[in-house]
This record gives structure tokens, C-alpha cells and sequence, in this order.
């Protein structure tokens, strides 16, 4: 039998892994009940890794040994206008890595951005092997459909990094698309409308004969649920701050408990009109006496508070649409992906804008890892006719005369795709030409990301304009970009492959992969050892609760003094085990206790029947 | 009663507001409520009138037209600014600000001050509110500056407001307003204090945070407070008449406390047991209820099939009546016992080389002989009672009855260190317990000396002393025991200062010798006139009043006359948590006695001295193997010092502490969950940081995890758990 792959829908806030069981893709819920598990990691006092709903529940108390939202930082380069707004946006200190790459320093540590994606993606991993109760190695992952090939080779490091083998890096609306679509034959473009925790993002599929293709994609990376939580926490606050002058923000308890209850505030109100916010002893107030915070949030007021950010999120479809040309009415089906997309305000607005209903035949928060499950599974089974189709996140070219940027590939290129473009000299008798390989949308070349570089010598001395070379990129279904440049009259030809890295060092990883091996088997250990210590423990507790009885019994005869002195003797060791942390003495004391407990059982209960 | 006050109030709070409801003063009505609802969060009939009032507010208003329009206040209240809701319609701001969505608006833009800046101010409370701690200027003040200006109001407000921490910055038109926009600013109020969180104490005591109306019983020490020990010797009459009374008041006491011996439950339907005959000298023994049936002491059978059947023998003797019978064999010894072996199966580990070197080998028959010839009168000779006269205990059949009185005292005394005479009496601010004769194994300093280590106080007698005296003391201690080699009797323990006639005070065993020196040099104390109850001078006076009720006045000696001792005879603080709960505040502004043992004069010193007596309580406790007795000393560790100033006292016995407390705990895997409704929860009076955890506990993290996400040092997190457990506000699953 086939490995299984689990499908991982790696976000920005919260994550969530499911898996094809019979036919049928399930999200496996977490070890809390939860099927979503933020996407936290955080490094307690004693040097603990934390990591999903634990993480969370401590982000504000121990802000700056959290991290959140690290997709945002995968795979991109220091010198990044994304890692610069990162840097003053979140609490936990970002530095430069030895390779132009980001890193993270937690407690004195220093983490990469692959290895913090690596804990959450091993949590998910876990996850699937206590339901599977086996082990599991593949995986499929998804990204947003804007990720460069860096961050897609990010991801993968992650997944290695955590021990799995990521046999395909999918986007996320494509995805959502195919849960969608699955088990169905339909030919029709869909909207796939994904707000998120942390990001927005709009995506028009086209879907026929199993094919999934993405159209255009956009959205706001910085926009999603927790603005609307925000905007909540600031309500609660303002109105505390009326009626007692006590600014709770400036507490990062009393933040961290606002935080945790707004967002439980918002889930509620997607099925309920009312509901009450009750927070006691949220702040002492230093005359002997600690506040409570005590009020009640109607769905209305909550639409109130956040209808702007619902409106940011229509005027980002409108834009996107208009971008990629495509009229609203050709919309078949809008998919809502993203837990915030459960709030009905945002069910309404989207419903307006598209003039349909969204579908809601899948559940928003699961339709990701859902989809990706499905990919796993299909991607292992043979028989599968499947297609999956992707596309190039960015455009792909080559930089000209003038620092000008010349695309080759077009943004949203299905892929594998290649194309060509025959270029001239710029000076007279010019032997060689440089070929910069670039990716982005921008105009000037550098303003996008240079994947490569190589030069083309031996060309014939002529006046400018004479010499031709045929430049070539050929992206295959892997991602992989190879770019060719020929000189047409000669024959010559260099060439170069550009290969996506993390911004690790193939050493890096391996270390990493080694040390987190390490760390597992630490922790699988000491799961173990916890379990055979209760149990111990509880074997003596009972023991010990016999042996008054025990001894009473015996006390006026001296009958069975020995006995009882060599059964102190088995508590005495198995005590000495469990202090010692020694798993095989406890193993070993965990029999010799049981027999103990069963003597002393036996001695009780024949003692009260005569 | 302690919890009618607030009650009271509350209830007055709602009577005044329905009748100004009545009258149609709307908005008088509204604040009365809403300030029995600050009393009292839990009180729904308040909450619903506040609700009611909010939701209504146009309609009523408009119903009740003029009077809310005029402003017109209550009587004794001034006129009030219309009390707007903020989650009306466009979320009106009660400062006359923008509205609720305006100023949210603004707040992510950065806020303009003018937009938030009060032009009228919300209604004054019209009671003080204090049991809520907050002070309010007397209403005239406010009638004082109704009619006048904007500055006016603004004087006003700031003299409401201060006590809040906050400052009101001048209103529209008035001087130029100081502050940076943004945040809370906006609002008209600015925070005598960078940071108004700053000024909190982090660690609010949780019983002197809780409401009056919602006291909860203190949860007692179990056992005595720690005394404080000093080595002094007394004069011998003096001795002699204490010893007297106290000793005839110990009697008494322990006739009259002791119970009535009670059979165990199982028993109390059988004719109660035959009283044993004792032969002096002989020694009792304690034993089995009732005899030991056949089946009770055949330890044959007992494993589990399949277990392993080898099998040993165990012996018993004392039973005279015991006949031998398959399994079983009865021989009488040389010396007159009996000697009965057994045939028992026992498991594995029960046949291996134990500490005495006694072996079992299985014979041929299977059945495991009994030990060597030399084995078995080593065993003879390490149980002594097995060569006790048969006739010394009668032990026919219900005749093996409990001793009840050497049960009750837990006595062996044939294996027992001879038992001292004891007696001990309680006062309700004194307490004394007299040891004569004690063991020769106890060693008592001798006058004057300073001993590192008390004599320990006979377990018989503590013993004795626990059954008999009434439960917790809150009064001083004071052990007397007669100095070696004299009959004298001397102080042992105490918390009360004892002063010797024309005798240097003694030294604390906590005292650095340069302050003991200095004392020295100050002259001997002040010697009170006369009788050693003068000469007992104590802090039982500036302690909170002892909560248990006084004994009879009938039944009661002489109480000692409570004085007031100088500086010259400083003492540590006796262990009292309630106590030094009360004098916490106390404390760090004065300096206490028992002060001089810290190199640093101040404040530090005397709290570290509060901290350092629980602790050493909390040591002593853990040591004796009463958790929950130190668990309580050590979290009086923490209460004592709600400001944290001794903390590094507290981190210095780290280790023990998180022992202590996660002894309490359990196995920190246990999952803890709320075990107490909100309501009541509510009502408990606890900090910000018990709210805190609280809020982390879902029935899903276990103790460790919440240990990691605590946001607190990890020792206060220890402690906070504990607490809670210790209270039933959490209860634990596995």
C-alpha cells in the first residue's frame, strides 16, 4: 500500500492538514478538537517550543519570542521592501542571515524562516500521524499564488526541514478549486474569494475537462480577520476607557485576554445576533481592587466597526477584474475561502458584487488543505487523469539597453510553457552580451528580482544591429527556469538554470533536518516516558493508599512483616525511577508494582469478606 | 455581618434609583443603578435597569421630556450632561465628542485631541464609592461648579478624576492643551503618570482585593504558627506558679477535648471492643479491630492467575488462641510465644536478598522454606514484642480490640522514647505548651545561648498539644522546657517578647551580632513590675483580632496583659499570614521589630524579614510533611509583599517554593478546568493576573503548558495555580 499524503494548507495565521481516506478528503482535527491550528511559534522561559494554539495564547505576554505571519517573510531577500515593513510591524526581532536571507532571533537563538515554517508544518505532521497512527512522509503544500519561486523553494525546505517529503507546491486557489471541484464535472470560471487571517486574496479560475487553471490572482497581503478583531478590540477598549480612564492596551495581559475574546466575540456573531463579552479582573487598578470588563457586542454594531475593511476587500476585486479583463457577469461560482469569510456581512457584500451566491458546499477554513489532500492523493494514484495546471506567479525576462526590463513569460503563463525572443547588438563590434534573467512586473529591471545571470561571448565583431541572439526560457512543470541565449549566425550557445533557493545552504539544512530529528525523538521520548511515569505514579498512589490497611491487618501477628517491607522496597525503587528519569527502571517498577497492588488488593478484599 | 455593607448599598443604590425613576429623573436614576451595577457586576436587577434605561433611553426620554432635557439633577446631585450611548445610533461620545465610529475611525488615522475634547462632563457618582476604592469629592463641589465656565468644569473634573490617576487637559477654548494626540489623550484625559499601569501594584493581595460582600472563610493553617524560639531561663517560683495553672488548665482542657473514643465506621454496629488490660512496664500493643480470621492472614492464593506461584512463608506470632490448620502451622517457642507459619504465595520481587539478608529458596516441593535457623532468630531478635510474656496482653478473641487510649496518643511505648508529661493550654492571645522531662535525646540550648537549631518538641507532646487544643491559634506561642540539668523551666518558643528582670533581652536566633552588640550597649530593657504576665509583652496587639471565637470566659486563666515592648527586644514576625496581610502596607513604611536582623535598614528589610518567617515556616512545614501547611506559609511568601520589593528573599528558596507548590499541584501533565460558575468567580476578589490565568485554562492545557504561557515569572504562575486549586476555583482531571 501506497504512502499516504497529506494535504497541508500552510497560512498565514492559521493552518490545517487533511487526507484521503477511502476516496473521501477529511481534515484531521488537532489533539484540542480544533481543525485549524495557528500558525505560531513561540519559545517559552525555559527554552520550550511552542507552537499553534499554545503559541497563540501567550503572543502578547511573550510578544517578543513569538512568531506569526512568517509566510510573509519566507523565502524573501533582507534588502526587501516586504522584510523593511515586516521589521516594524511585528514584535519578534528580525536580523539579516548570512546569505542576503531573513532570519529571526528568539531567545538569544537564531532561527530561519524555513525552519520556523518547518515546526508548524512538523505540528501538522504530527497531527496526521496520531489520527493516522502512522507515520507519515509526503506531503503536498500550499502557497499563495503570488509566491516567487524562492518562496516556493522555501517551502519546500520547510517540509524538509520537518521531515517531509513535499512532492508538490500547489496555490492556493487552485486548491480551494479543485475541493471544489471534486467529484464533479464542471466546465465554468470561478471567483475564488480567500480572506484570510492575515491576507486577502482574489482569484479567477477557468475549470474544464479537469483542468484548473488561474486566470489572475491578487489581493492585499495585509489585510484579513484579525483587523477585524482589531477593530473590536479597540471598541472594548475605548468604551473601558469612558467609563474608567484605563487605557487596557497598555497591559499586555489584558491585551492578550482582548484578543483572545474578540476574536471568539467575531466567530460567535457569525451565527448569533448577540452576544457578551465578559472579562473579570482585567486590570488591577492598584487601590486594592481589580475591574471588570463586562459588555455585550451585537452583530450590527460589529458591522458597523469593520464595513470599511469589507469594502477594501470589493474594491480589490473590482481592480482585479478590470486588470485581467474579465466582466463580473462571466463569474459562474464564487468560492469563499479563509475563516473571515463566515461572517455574513462578507457573505452579503460578496454576494452583491458577483450577483450570486457564494458557494457554500465547502467549509471555508478546510477548502484549502482540502484541495490539497485531493492533489496528494491524486498524484499517487495512477490510475488519476487529473490535470493540474499552474502558472507563473510573476513575468520572466531579461533586461535591455536602458535598464529596461523585457518579459519573455507573461504573469499567469500556464506552466510547463517556453517561449522565445531574438535580440540584436547594441554597439558596434561587441563580442559579448550579458543575459540578466529577471522576475516581476515592473518596468525598469531593477526594480525586479534577478534570479541569474550569464554571459554570451565569441560573437562576430559588427556594427550594432547586425549580430542576432535568440534568447529562450522554458519553465518546466517543476518551476525550474532554464534560460538559453544563441547566437544565431555561429551557433554558439550558453546557458544557465535558474534554481530557486530558501536562502539555505544545502549544509544548513541538513543540519537542520538533524537537529529537528533530535527534537522530535526528544519529545516522542519523553511522551513516552510521561506515560509509563503516570502510570507508575498511580500504581504507587494506590499502593500507598493501601498500606495503611495493609499494615493494620498485619500489624497485631507480624504476619507478613517482610512482605510488606519489600513491598516499601518496590515503592522506594519504582520513587527512584521516576525521579531519575530513567524510562527502563520505571518499565521495569511498573510490573513489580502492579503485582504489588494486586497482593495488597487481594490481602484487603479477603480481609473484609472474612 | 462583613458582606451586608456592600449588600446594603447595593440594594440602597436600587431603591433610589427606581424612586428617581419614579419621578421621572431619568438619568439620576440611570447613574444610581449603574453605580449599585460598579458595586455589585453580578446584580441582574441593576444590570436590567441599566439595559432597560440604555436601550429606551429616546423613548423614555422623551416621555419624561423636561425633566432630561432641563438636566435637572437629583437632590444632591448636580446637574448632569446628558449620559449618551455609545452604541446608540452613530455611537455618540459622552465627552460631546465625535461619535463611537468617528473616533475608531480616527484612531487608526491618528486622532485629533480637539475632536475628542469634553465640553460637558459625565455625571459625578452621588455616593462615594468606596468599596471600590475610589474617592469622590463631596457633592457640594460639584453644585459648587455647575453654573460656572468651561474652566470651571474643567477644575471640576480634574478633582473627580485624580483620584482615578488621570488629568483632565483643558477643554475647547480654554489654554492651550498639552499632550500629543492619539490614544486615550483624545479623550480629555491625560495620566498623571507616563505609564497609569505603571503605578499598579503587580501583586495585589487577593484577600484584600476582595469585595466585603464576597469574603470567603481564609482557609486555616492546620497546624500552629511557627514560634519564634529564644533560650531564656525564668526564675523557679516563677516557674512553678505557671507551671501550676497552666498544667491544671491543660488538664482540664484535655478531658474536655478529648473525644469519645469512636469505633471505626465498620465497627459502630459491634459491641464496642473490650478494653485490653495493660501490664505496666509490659507495653501495649495496637491491633487489628478485630482478630484476624483465617482467610484474612492466608496470603495463599492471592496473585493473579498466572503470575508467578512461587511462594514463601511468613510468620506470625501473638495470637495464642491460633490453632494450626492446612496452610498454617502453630508452635509454641521456648519462650512462651507462639510461633505460626504460613504459606503464602508472594510475587517476584518479594524473594529476592532483602536489607536484612534473609533469602527464600524454593524447595523441591515447591513451596519456599522459611529462612535459616540463624535467619529466624535474627528475626527474633529484631522484634522484641515477639518475646513479651504470653500473659502480658490478654488476647482472646474481641479482647485484640484497640487500646483506644494508646491509639488515640499513637503511643508504642515499648518502642517509644519515654513519653514526656505534657500539658498545654491556649489563651486567645497566648498560647503555652510545657515540656518536663523531656527526652534525654532532646538537647535544649542553654540560657542565653543562641541556638542554631530549637529542641525539638517531643512528637508525643505536639501530638498531644494538636488533639487537645482548640484548632488554630491566632495568639503567640510560648514552649516552656526546663534548661538541662536544672529544673528550671525555661521559653523555648515564643512570639511574644519576654523580658527578664534586670536581664538583658535575649537575642533573637535571627539577630546579627552587630545588632545584638549594639542592643547590648542600649542597656537591658525595661523591667515590667511584676508576675511573668507583666513581663510577657507581645505584638498580640497590633494583630488582627483572633477570628475564632474566644474560649469561655469561665474556662479561661489569666489572660496576659498585652505590652508593647520596645526596639530592644526585636523578634522576627511570628508566622501569620492574616496578620501580616493586614500590616503588609503596614510594614514597608515602618519599621517593625525584628528588623534588626537585616544589614539594611527600611522598608526592604522589614518586608524581607515578613517573607523570610514564611518561608522558614513554609521549609519547616514541607520538612514535617504538611503540604498544605506550607503551601499556605509560602503563598503568604507572596501576599506579604504584594509590590514584589522582597522578591529576591523569595527567589533565594526558589527551589523550594515551585516543590512546594507543585507538590500541590501534582503531576503537571493534569489538565486543570474551571470548577466554579463565573458568578461566583466573580465575587472572589482576585488580581488581574489570577484573571489572566484563568482565562487560560480551557479544560484542554495541562499545568506545564500553562506554566509556559503564563506571561509572569514562572514562580508566580506556580503560585497562582496552587492558589486556585486551593480554593476550588479549578479542579483537575488527569
Amino acid at each position: 500500500m501506497a504512502d499516504k499524503v497529506i494535504g497541508i494548507d500552510l497560512g498565514t495565521t492559521n493552518s490545517c492538514v487533511a487526507v484521503v481516506e477511502d476516496g473521501t478528503p477529511v481534515v484531521i482535527p488537532n489533539r484540542g478538537g480544533y481543525k485549524t491550528t495557528p500558525s505560531m511559534v513561540a519559545i517559552a522561559e525555559n527554552g520550550k517550543r511552542l507552537v499553534g494554539h499554545i503559541a497563540k495564547r501567550q503572543a502578547i505576554t511573550n510578544a517578543e519570542n513569538t512568531v506569526f505571519a512568517a509566510k510573509r517573510l519566507i523565502g524573501r531577500k533582507w534588502d526587501s521592501p516586504a522584510v523593511k515593513a515586516a521589521m516594524e510591524a511585528v514584535p519578534y526581532r528580525i536580523v539579516e542571515g548570512p546569505h542576503n536571507d531573513v532570519r529571526i532571533m528568539l531567545r538569544d537563538q537564531v532561527f530561519s524562516i524555513p525552519e520556523v515554517s518547518a515546526y508548524i508544518l512538523q505540528e501538522m505532521k504530527m497531527i496526521a500521524e496520531d489520527y493516522l497512527g502512522e507515520e507519515v512522509k509526503k506531503a503536498v503544500v500550499t502557497v499563495p499564488a503570488y509566491f516567487n519561486d524562492g518562496q516556493r523553494q522555501a517551502t519546500k525546505d520547510a517540509g524538509r526541514i520537518a521531515g517531509l517529503d513535499v512532492i508538490r507546491i500547489i496555490n492556493e486557489p487552485t486548491s480551494a478549486a479543485l475541493a471544489y471541484g471534486f467529484g464533479k464535472n464542471i466546465e465554468r470560471k470561478v471567483a475564488v474569494f480567500d480572506l484570510g487571517g492575515g491576507t486577502f486574496d482574489i482569484s479567477v479560475l477557468e475549470i474544464g475537462n479537469g483542468v484548473f487553471e488561474v486566470i489572475s490572482t491578487a489581493g492585499d497581503t495585509f489585510l484579513g480577520g484579525e483587523d477585524f478583531d482589531k477593530r473590536i478590540i479597540d471598541w472594548l477598549v475605548f468604551g473601558f476607557a469612558k467609563e474608567h480612564k484605563i487605557d487596557l492596551r497598555k497591559d499586555k495581559m489584558a491585551l492578550q485576554r482582548l484578543k483572545d475574546v474578540a476574536e471568539k466575540a467575531k466567530c460567535e456573531l457569525s451565527t448569533v445576533k448577540e452576544t457578551e463579552i465578559n472579562l473579570p479582573f482585567i486590570i488591577s487598578t492598584g487601590k486594592s481592587e481589580a475591574l471588570h470588563l463586562q459588555r455585550a457586542l451585537a452583530r450590527d454594531k460589529l458591522e458597523e466597526l469593520t464595513i470599511d475593511l469589507v469594502e477594501r476587500c470589493i474594491q480589490i476585486c473590482k481592480k482585479t477584474l478590470q486588470e485581467a479583463d474579465i466582466d463580473k457577469g462571466e463569474i459562474e461560482d464564487v468560492i469563499l475561502v479563509g475563516g473571515q469569510t463566515r461572517m455574513p456581512k462578507v457573505q452579503e457584500v460578496v454576494a452583491d458584487f458577483f450577483g450570486l451566491e457564494p458557494c457554500k458546499g465547502v467549509h471555508p477554513d478546510e477548502v484549502v488543505a482540502l484541495g490539497a489532500a485531493i492533489q496528494g492523493a491524486a498524484l499517487i494514484d495512477e490510475q488519476s487523469d487529473m490535470l493540474l495546471l499552474d502558472v507563473t506567479p510573476h513575468s520572466l525576462g531579461i533586461m535591455i539597453v536602458g535598464g529596461y526590463f523585457h518579459r519573455l513569460i507573461e504573469q499567469n503563463t500556464t506552466v510547463p510553457c517556453s517561449k522565445s525572443h531574438v535580440f540584436t547588438t547594441v554597439k558596434d563590434n561587441q563580442t559579448s552580451v550579458k543575459i540578466l534573467v529577471l522576475q516581476g512586473e515592473a518596468e525598469r529591471a531593477e526594480e525586479n528580482e534577478l534570479l541569474g545571470e550569464f554571459i554570451l561571448t565569441g560573437l562576430r565583431r559588427a556594427p550594432k544591429g547586425e549580430v542576432e541572439v535568440e534568447v529562450n526560457f522554458e519553465i518546466s512543470a517543476d518551476g525550474i527556469v532554464s534560460v538559453s541565449a544563441k547566437d544565431l549566425e555561429t551557433g554558439l550557445q550558453q546557458s544557465i538554470t535558474v534554481t530557486a533557493t530558501s536562502g539555505l545552504t544545502e549544509d544548513e539544512i541538513r543540519r537542520m533536518v538533524e537537529a529537528n530529528k533530535d527534537y522530535m525523538l526528544e519529545v516522542r521520548s519523553g511522551e513516552e516516558f510521561e506515560k509509563h511515569k503516570q502510570n507508575a505514579e498511580r500504581l504507587v498512589d494506590e499502593i500507598e493508599q493501601l498500606f495503611p490497611k495493609v499494615e493494620e491487618i498485619i500489624s497485631g501477628s507480624d504476619f507478613g512483616q517482610d512482605a510488606v517491607r519489600k513491598a516499601r522496597s518496590v515503592l522506594d525503587r519504582a520513587k527512584s525511577a521516576i525521579s531519575s528519569h530513567d524510562m527502563q527502571a520505571v518499565v521495569d517498577s511498573t510490573e513489580a508494582l502492579t503485582r504489588t497492588l494486586n497482593m495488597f488488593k487481594g490481602v484487603v478484599s479477603k480481609t473484609k469478606l472474612g | 455581618m462583613a458582606d451586608e455593607g456592600p449588600a446594603r448599598l447595593v440594594a440602597e443604590h436600587i431603591e433610589n434609583g427606581l424612586e428617581r425613576y419614579g419621578r421621572g429623573e431619568l438619568l439620576a436614576a440611570l447613574t444610581e443603578w449603574e453605580h449599585a451595577l460598579r458595586l455589585d457586576p453580578s446584580n441582574l436587577r441593576a444590570r436590567q435597569y441599566v439595559q432597560y434605561v440604555r436601550e429606551n433611553y429616546e423613548l423614555l426620554a422623551s416621555r419624561f421630556g423636561r425633566t432630561v432635557d432641563a438636566g435637572r439633577a437629583a437632590p444632591g446631585l448636580p446637574a448632569l450632561a446628558p449620559e449618551l450611548d455609545d452604541d446608540s445610533a452613530g455611537g455618540e461620545n459622552p465627552f460631546g465628542g465625535p461619535s463611537q465610529t468617528e473616533a475608531l475611525a480616527q484612531l487608526a488615522s491618528g486622532w485629533e485631541l480637539e475632536d475628542f475634547m469634553p465640553e460637558r462632563l459625565p455625571p459625578p457618582p452621588s455616593q462615594p464609592l468606596e468599596p471600590q476604592g475610589i474617592e469622590v469629592p463631596p457633592a457640594d463641589e460639584w453644585a459648587r461648579s455647575q453654573p460656572g465656565s468651561v474652566d470651571d468644569l474643567a477644575a471640576v473634573a480634574q478633582a473627580v478624576l485624580e483620584p482615578f490617576g488621570v488629568q483632565m487637559t483643558p477643554p475647547h477654548g480654554s489654554e492651550a492643551i498639552q499632550g500629543s494626540g492619539g490614544s486615550l489623550e483624545s479623550l480629555g484625559v491625560r495620566p498623571l503618570d507616563a505609564d497609569p499601569l505603571a503605578s499598579l501594584e503587580p501583586g495585589l493581595d487577593p484577600e484584600r482585593t476582595r469585595p466585603p460582600s464576597a469574603r470567603v472563610p481564609k482557609t486555616r493553617v492546620p497546624s500552629r504558627p511557627p514560634p519564634v524560639r529564644i533560650a531564656m531561663p525564668l526564675e523557679p517560683e516563677e516557674i512553678a506558679a505557671f507551671e501550676a495553672a497552666t498544667v491544671e488548665r491543660a488538664v482540664k482542657l484535655e478531658s474536655a477535648a478529648a473525644p469519645p473514643a469512636q469505633p471505626p465506621p465498620s465497627e459502630r454496629l459491634r459491641p464496642p471492643p473490650e478494653r485490653p488490660t495493660v501490664v505496666p512496664g509490659a507495653g501495649a500493643r495496637r491491633s487489628f479491630p478485630h482478630p484476624p480470621s483465617e482467610s484474612e492472614l492466608d496470603f495463599s492464593g492471592l496473585l493473579e492467575e498466572g503470575e508467578d506461584e512461587a511462594k514463601t512463608e511468613t510468620r506470625a506470632r501473638s495470637l495464642p488462641n491460633i490453632e494450626s490448620r492446612p496452610g498454617r502451622k502453630v508452635t509454641r517457642t521456648p519462650a512462651g510465644g507462639l510461633l505460626v507459619e504460613y504459606v503464602a504465595e508472594l510475587p517476584d520481587e518479594f524473594l529476592g536478598p532483602d536489607e536484612d539478608g534473609l533469602a527464600s529458596e524454593p524447595t523441591s516441593d515447591g513451596v519456599l522454606s522459611s529462612e535459616s535457623d540463624d535467619a529466624v532468630s535474627q528475626l527474633d531478635a529484631e522484634a522484641p514484642t515477639l518475646e513479651r510474656p504470653q500473659a502480658a496482653v490478654p488476647v482472646d478473641g474481641d479482647a485484640l480490640g484497640p487500646p483506644v487510649d494508646d491509639a488515640l496518643l499513637g503511643l508504642e511505648p515499648e518502642e517509644a522514647p519515654p513519653a514526656p508529661t505534657a500539658s498545654r493550654a491556649s489563651f486567645p492571645e497566648l498560647e503555652i505548651v510545657m515540656e518536663k522531662a523531656a527526652s534525654p535525646r532532646a538537647e535544649p540550648a542553654p540560657p542565653f545561648a543562641r541556638s542554631p537549631a530549637p529542641p525539638p518538641v517531643s512528637p508525643a507532646v505536639q501530638e498531644i498539644a494538636d488533639d487537645v487544643s482548640p484548632p488554630p491559634h491566632e495568639g503567640p506561642i510560648i514552649t516552656l522546657a526546663p534548661p538541662e540539668g536544672s529544673g528550671a523551666w525555661r521559653v523555648l518558643e515564643s512570639d511574644l517578647e519576654i523580658v527578664r528582670p534586670g536581664a538583658v533581652a535575649p537575642a533573637s536566633i535571627f539577630e546579627e551580632p552587630a545588632s545584638a552588640r549594639a542592643r547590648d550597649q542600649a542597656g537591658p530593657a525595661e523591667p515590667t513590675p511584676a508576675g511573668l504576665e507583666d513581663r510577657i509583652t507581645g505584638r498580640a496587639a497590633t494583630r488582627r483580632a483572633p477570628v475564632t471565637p474566644p474560649l469561655e470566659p469561665d474556662s479561661r486563666p489569666p489572660r496576659a496583659k498585652p505590652q508593647f515592648s520596645d526596639e530592644s527586644t526585636p523578634l522576627p514576625p511570628p508566622y501569620d499570614p492574616e496578620a501580616i496581610e493586614d500590616h503588609a502596607g503596614e510594614a514597608r513604611t515602618t519599621k517593625p521589630k525584628g528588623s534588626a536582623r537585616l544589614s539594611e535598614p527600611g522598608p526592604a528589610g522589614a518586608l524581607a524579614e515578613h517573607v523570610r518567617a514564611h518561608l522558614l515556616e513554609a521549609k519547616k512545614q514541607f520538612e514535617r510533611g504538611d503540604l498544605a501547611a506550607a503551601a499556605l506559609a509560602a503563598e503568604g511568601a507572596f501576599t506579604c509583599d504584594p509590590a514584589g520589593e522582597a522578591a529576591p528573599v523569595r527567589e533565594a528558596e526558589r527551589q523550594l517554593l515551585i516543590r512546594i507548590f507543585e507538590t500541590q499541584l501534582g503531576s503537571l501533565k493534569r489538565v486543570p478546568a474551571v470548577a466554579m460558575p463565573a458568578a461566583e468567580i466573580a465575587c472572589l476578589g482576585l488580581d488581574h493576573r489570577f484573571g489572566f490565568l484563568l482565562d487560560r485554562i480551557d479544560g484542554a492545557t495541562s499545568f506545564d503548558d500553562l506554566l509556559d504561557i503564563a506571561g509572569m515569572p514562572r514562580l508566580e504562575a506556580y503560585r497562582i495555580l496552587e492558589s486556585l486549586l486551593r480554593r476550588g476555583v479549578i479542579g483537575c482531571r488527569s
